[in-house]
This record gives C-alpha cells, structure tokens and sequence, in this order.
C-alpha cells in the first residue's frame, strides 16, 4: 500500500510536466477562455490522482487524460452556467489572436471542428484512434476533418497554408 | 506548412507556473492524505481500548438522542400549526409536495452522484464509461429530435446542416448540404416517413449504406441517420423498414 503511495507521489511531478501542456492545449482550444482552461487543467490531474488508475502503458495514460480533458470541458460547455453566461476575452485569447493566424483560424471553428483538428495536427492521432477516443464512428470523424479543412481554407484564403 | 505553424503556435499556450505549482501542492496532498488512510491497518482499527469504546458510545448516542428531539419537535410543530388553521395547512401540503419533490430530486441526484463514485474503481473502462454517461446526460438536456411511436421528429429550424457520406463505386464520397431550403425538403420529409418495424432484418450491404449526420446549431448534438436501400435507423435505434416510394424520394432528394 505504501508502495502504491510512493510510486503515486513520485509520478506526479513527471506527469504534470509531461502532460500539463496537453490538457491546457485541449481544453484551450474546446473553451477559448484561458481561465475556463485554468479550471478544467486542475480537474483533470484531480481526477488523475483521486482515481489513482493502473495505466497498462504510457499511450493509456495519455488517451485518459485526452478522454477525460474533453469530458470535462463538454459538461463545462453543456453547464447551464455557462450558457447563461459570456466570457470577456482574456489576454492569452486576444495574443492568439494578434499573434497567430493559424491558431486563430482554428479557433473560428465549431468546437467539435477545432477538436478533431487539434487532436490531428498537434497530437497526430489517426483517424481510428481518434474514433475511439471520442465514440464517434470513423466516417463521422473523416466528414468532420473534411469540414473542417473546408472551413479553415476559405478563412485562410490567399494565406498560402496547405491545410 | 499548415501543421508546422499550428504547432509552433500552439507552444504559446501555456498553463501559468503559479497554477502548476499550486495544482502539484493539491495533489500531493491528496497523495498525502490518502497515504495516511492507507496506513490505518484493519487491525488498528479493530483493537481499541475500553475507554475509547465507551467514549464513542457516549457520543453517538448523545448524538442519537438530540436527532431524536429534533424530529420529534418538528413533527409536534407541524400537527399543531395544522390543527390551528386548516386552509394555512393546505398551502403548506402544496408547497410541502413540491419541497418533497425537491428533496426526492435532491436524493435522486445524490444517489446518481453516489453510484458515480463508487463506480471509481481500478478499471479505466469503468471512468471512461462514467465520464462519457456524464457527457451523455449533460447532452440529452438538449433533444433537438425524437424517435417515438415509429415516427421521427426533427426541429428543423435548429438544424444547420447535414452531412452525406456514401459509397459510389467502391469510393466513399462526402457531401455537406448547408442550403436552408434542401435541409427543410429532406427534414420535413424524414418527419413524414412511415416506419416499419423489422422483424427480421436480412444482412445489409455495408458498401450501399449512406450515412446522414443531422447537425445542430448548439455545436455539440447532431443526430446519425442510417439509410440502407429500404432499411432505416436512427442513431442507435433498432433499423426500420420503409416502403419503396419513401426510400426512393429521400434518395432523390439527398441526391438533388
């Protein structure tokens, strides 16, 4: 049991550091609120380390954290509070904004649009994994990416990005 | 190109380092705490002595027998208030009902909340399912459609677009029809469909199946409609057959 303690204790540092970024990333690009994706980075390893689960592997891991950063962001943006409410935009938001024309591109899609991109382009997950991860069928997956693409070459037209 | 810069720019999107080092001091913490739970063998907790035994009994019972007070005024408090004034006692059965209805609601979510919890175990499978049935609910208090008493019925002014995939000579094609007229023709028409219940559904040919996803304007439903020759089905329905008429006319009208 004390072993289990140990191990828990020591991992948090590793997995923090490996993964803290990812999660803000998902859960930035779901919420495009900085501080929204304040709370759901601390859910998420809250979630990790009360559950305290037996990863068979570091990909498992991984897919958890996806997994569950994405759930935790869809019962924020499903919440009736946050229906009834409207986020001012914040500074991490507006530099994306200023600074990043691709990034801010994606940011002008449908949520489940900018997740399925973020989930290709940044984390090269294929399309079956993908699939798996959001339990959504393959086709369903392809079609989004397709629309997707679609909608971020007409806001980048004439930008010269091969989408 | 559009990967590398989307990479690049996604490296500016940080957590702050205060709330990385707060959230390492959280879980350690709670690493902490739960370490010492562990550390409470059984058998520590089954040898006490006496007087602890007998300190405990002295403050649960003490505590038993001020609940016991408490309810015992409350329901004195309740029958003397309604023997006084028998139209007051009617407004407060009303307005006791829908506080009863709260509670049983309050007990209902408690429970779900409880149930969600003792599901935390071990399994990963188990918190994939948990989260996916929270996402679920928080998705059902939307319904933009319904498949009732073998007729489907979909809004269609919150329907923003559809999308087609199908399989045209072994080659699977994508269509999107965002035209408000054609999404009001094909929605009005899946409304009017006569479905049939199957009995027994003959193997379906994969390669003819053509896939309808119905999107909504809150972003996050849409509903997965599945049309095999004169065999329909509706997200995860049971399949349904339509009549030769029915199937022809919506192949038209997807195809127009």
């Amino acid at each position: 049991m004390a072993e289990q303690s140990l191990c828990t204790e020591d991992s948090i540092e590793r997995t923090l550091e490996k993964y803290a970024n990812m999660v803000y990333r998902i859960a930035f690009s779901r919420t495009k609120n900085k501080y929204d994706a304040d709370d759901i980075l601390q859910e998420v390893f809250m979630k990790y380390i009360k559950y305290n689960l037996d990863y068979t592997s570091e990909e498992h891991k991984k897919a958890w954290l996806i997994k569950t950063t994405i759930n935790t962001s869809k019962t924020l943006l499903t919440s009736a509070w946050f229906k009834k409410t409207t986020s001012m935009p914040d500074h991490l938001y507006t530099t994306m904004e200023e600074k990043s024309e691709v990034y801010y591109a994606v940011l002008k899609l449908p949520a489940k649009y900018r997740t399925v991109i973020h989930l290709f382009y940044y984390e090269s997950l294929s399309i079956a994994q993908m699939s798996s991860l959001l339990e959504t069928k393959e086709t369903t997956i392809k079609s989004q990416l397709h629309r997707a693409r679609k909608l971020l070459q007409d806001i980048l037209k004439g930008e010269g990005f091969d989408v | 190109m559009f990967r590398e810069k989307y990479i690049l720019d996604n490296e500016m999107i940080k957590p702050d380092d205060q709330l990385l080092a707060s959230l390492k001091i959280q879980m350690k913490t709670y690493a902490k705490t739960h370490e010492y739970i562990n550390d409470t063998t059984t058998e520590d907790l089954n040898v006490k002595p006496s007087s602890v035994n007998l300190r405990l009994l002295l403050k649960y019972s003490s505590f038993a027998a001020c609940f016991l007070v408490l309810i015992v005024s409350i329901t004195y408090s309740g029958l003397f208030t309604g023997s006084k004034n028998s139209k007051t006692t009617q407004e407060t059965t009303s307005a006791e009902t829908s506080a009863n209805s709260q509670d049983i609601a309050v007990e209902e979510y408690s429970m779900k909340s409880s149930e969600n919890s003792g599901a935390v175990s071990d399994s990963s499978s188990r918190i994939y399912k948990e989260a996916d049935e929270e996402a679920k609910v928080s998705i059902e208090m939307a319904p933009s459609s319904s498949l009732t008493d073998q007729k489907i019925v979909i809004s269609k002014d919150t329907v923003t677009s559809i999308l087609i995939n199908k399989n045209t000579d072994n080659l699977a094609s994508q269509q999107a029809i965002t035209d408000s007229t054609k999404i009001s023709d094909i929605v009005n028409y899946i409304n009017e469909l006569v479905l049939t219940p199957v009995s027994a559904l003959p193997s379906l040919d994969d390669s003819k199946q053509l896939v309808m996803t119905i999107e909504y304007g809150n972003d996050i439903n849409e509903d997965v409609i599945y049309l095999n020759e004169h065999f329909l089905k509706m997200n995860q329905n049971e399949w349904f057959e339509l009549n030769s008429t029915d199937s022809e006319k919506l192949y038209s009208l997807i195809d127009q």
